[in-house]
């Protein structure tokens, strides 16, 4: 080999090994910052053998667990309107007593509905498109049998023309007295269209599951702990085109709107809203194109 | 003196002696990582710090298999690419074509470099670079790995590999200008 020419492959190993042997003892400041931190931890069992069934009693649980929602997501999805009509009034209250699985029951339920009506001159479902989930939201129009599906933001209907629904049969139609009240959405009474949402091949719409994926652009957390202490109080989105123009709502699983900003500034916090599961739909623009992002938010103190 | 596992257990229990023996034993190594992969050294306290965190809170899930020291590791780097997304854009130059991998003739091929001045190199490299050069050619990943980790193209993955090299040779004043 010329000794007057190094290859990558030498340049590599030898940053690998200097780095390799790389140490600073940090300053001891930062041992007191982290003890802080551990205190805060919950404490951990005291004797190993507890270890054992703690486990076991976990996936015990997380089993039952996944079998009940199996359970009951079949149940919905093969729901009459009865059972819709019942399940929604039932569990109706206030968001409180929903627990985080009946909500996304419930939002689940109401995606899969395909009884939608059509109300002349209203606009029709809107489906997004690389979204796994349909983009529906409660209109005024609904009622507990006949689920308006409609999504407009800024007086904008974006649509998509091969999705139909069909009609519904309303003769038993039952209203009773503690039918879900839905937000009134003003903004959401257009028909006029707008472009498809496009996505790029390469963008990726992962959500934040704590350790592994990353969006190239955009980041945007799926919890936020407004209790003070400085982490994750609240909902920032990072990675937003700061001169675009974009668009936050917040709703929560009954379809209303509990938060609203253009030109969103990072600066939502949850305040007024007990600890639950939240839904968002953030429009923007970037690079010229816009997008719309859906997903869940979740308050815990 | 207590062998690791002994330790470990300790540290299982809270036992705040024990923790502090096991944070002495790794903080060398794990702040001077955190220094590779964050751009400032306040960004580098806040992912020791929380890494370390995450660490001994996760404790009870190590199941004593393998090297405790590579578990503690994973946690840190991937703590270390958290926080990177939330504090600097993220950015990959998808736009460029991708470079082959061209052996680079380099005057000085023996030269002392410092460790110290290594490291700030490194860490005035801008976000993409860094991390695919720290995760490939520092920590070892393949470049299957690395693009799973970012979730990025494994093309990407090696041009950005290519570029950090040129750019960090460059920095290390390695060319003949």
């Amino acid at each position: 080999m010329n000794i007057n020419t190094q290859t990558d492959k030498q340049f590599d190993e030898q940053i690998k090994e200097q780095l390799s042997q790389y140490k600073v003892v940090p300053p001891n400041s930062y041992w007191e910052k982290l003890t802080s931190k551990l205190d805060t931890l919950p404490t951990q069992a005291s004797a190993p053998h507890a270890f054992m069934p703690t486990m076991a009693l976990k996936t015990t649980i997380a089993i039952v667990f996944v079998v009940a929602v199996g359970v009951l997501v079949f149940f919905l999805v093969n729901s009459t309107d009865e059972r819709d009509n019942a399940l929604l009034n039932n569990t109706m209250p206030n968001v409180d007593t929903l627990s985080t699985q009946e909500q996304d029951n419930i939002l689940k339920s109401i995606e899969n509905e395909e009884n939608t009506t059509k109300i002349q001159p209203k606009p029709k479902p809107i489906i997004q498109a690389t979204s796994p989930h349909g983009y529906v939201d409660i209109s005024k129009e609904s009622t507990p049998n006949t689920l308006i599906a409609e999504i407009g933001l800024n007086d904008s209907v974006l649509e998509r023309e091969d999705i139909s629904f069909v009609e519904k049969n309303n003769e038993n139609q039952d209203y009773n007295n503690n039918e879900p009240k839905v937000q009134e959405t003003p903004k959401f009474s257009s028909q006029q269209v707008i472009q498809e949402p496009k996505v790029e091949e390469n963008f990726v719409w992962e959500e934040d599951k704590t350790e592994m994926p990353i969006l190239p652009n955009l980041f945007i957390p799926n919890i936020i702990t407004p209790n003070g202490d400085g982490y994750n109080d609240c909902f920032e989105i990072q990675g937003k085109d700061s001169t675009g123009l974009n668009h936050l709502i917040v709703f929560n699983g009954l379809g209303r709107i509990v938060f609203e900003q253009q030109h969103y500034d990072n600066n939502w916090c949850g305040e007024n809203l007990p600890d639950n599961v939240y839904y968002y739909y953030f429009k923007f623009t970037f690079g010229g194109e816009q997008y719309l992002k859906k997903g869940s938010i979740t308050i815990k103190r | 003196m207590l062998s690791e596992d002994e330790l470990i257990k300790q540290c299982k229990k809270g036992d705040r002696k024990a923790q502090k023996l096991l944070y002495d034993k790794y903080a060398p190594a794990l702040f001077a990582l955190c220094q590779r992969y964050m751009a400032t050294i306040e960004e580098a306290e806040d992912a020791f710090i929380t890494g370390f965190t995450l660490i001994f809170s996760k404790l009870d899930t190590y199941r004593n298999e393998g090297s405790f020291e590579g578990w503690i590791k994973r946690i840190m780097i991937n703590n270390a690419i958290s926080c990177l997304r939330v504090n600097e854009k993220y950015k990959y130059q998808e736009d460029e074509q991708y470079l082959e991998n061209v052996d680079s003739n380099m005057e000085n091929p023996q030269q002392i470099i410092e460790t110290q001045e290594i490291v700030q190199k490194i860490q005035s490299l801008p976000i993409g670079y860094r991390t695919v050069f720290n995760l490939v050619v520092v920590e070892g990943y393949t470049y299957e790995e690395t693009a799973k980790i970012l979730n990025i193209n494994i093309g990407t993955v090696r041009s950005q590999l290519n570029r950090a090299r040129k750019e960090l040779q460059k920095k290390l004043k390695m060319y003949k200008n």
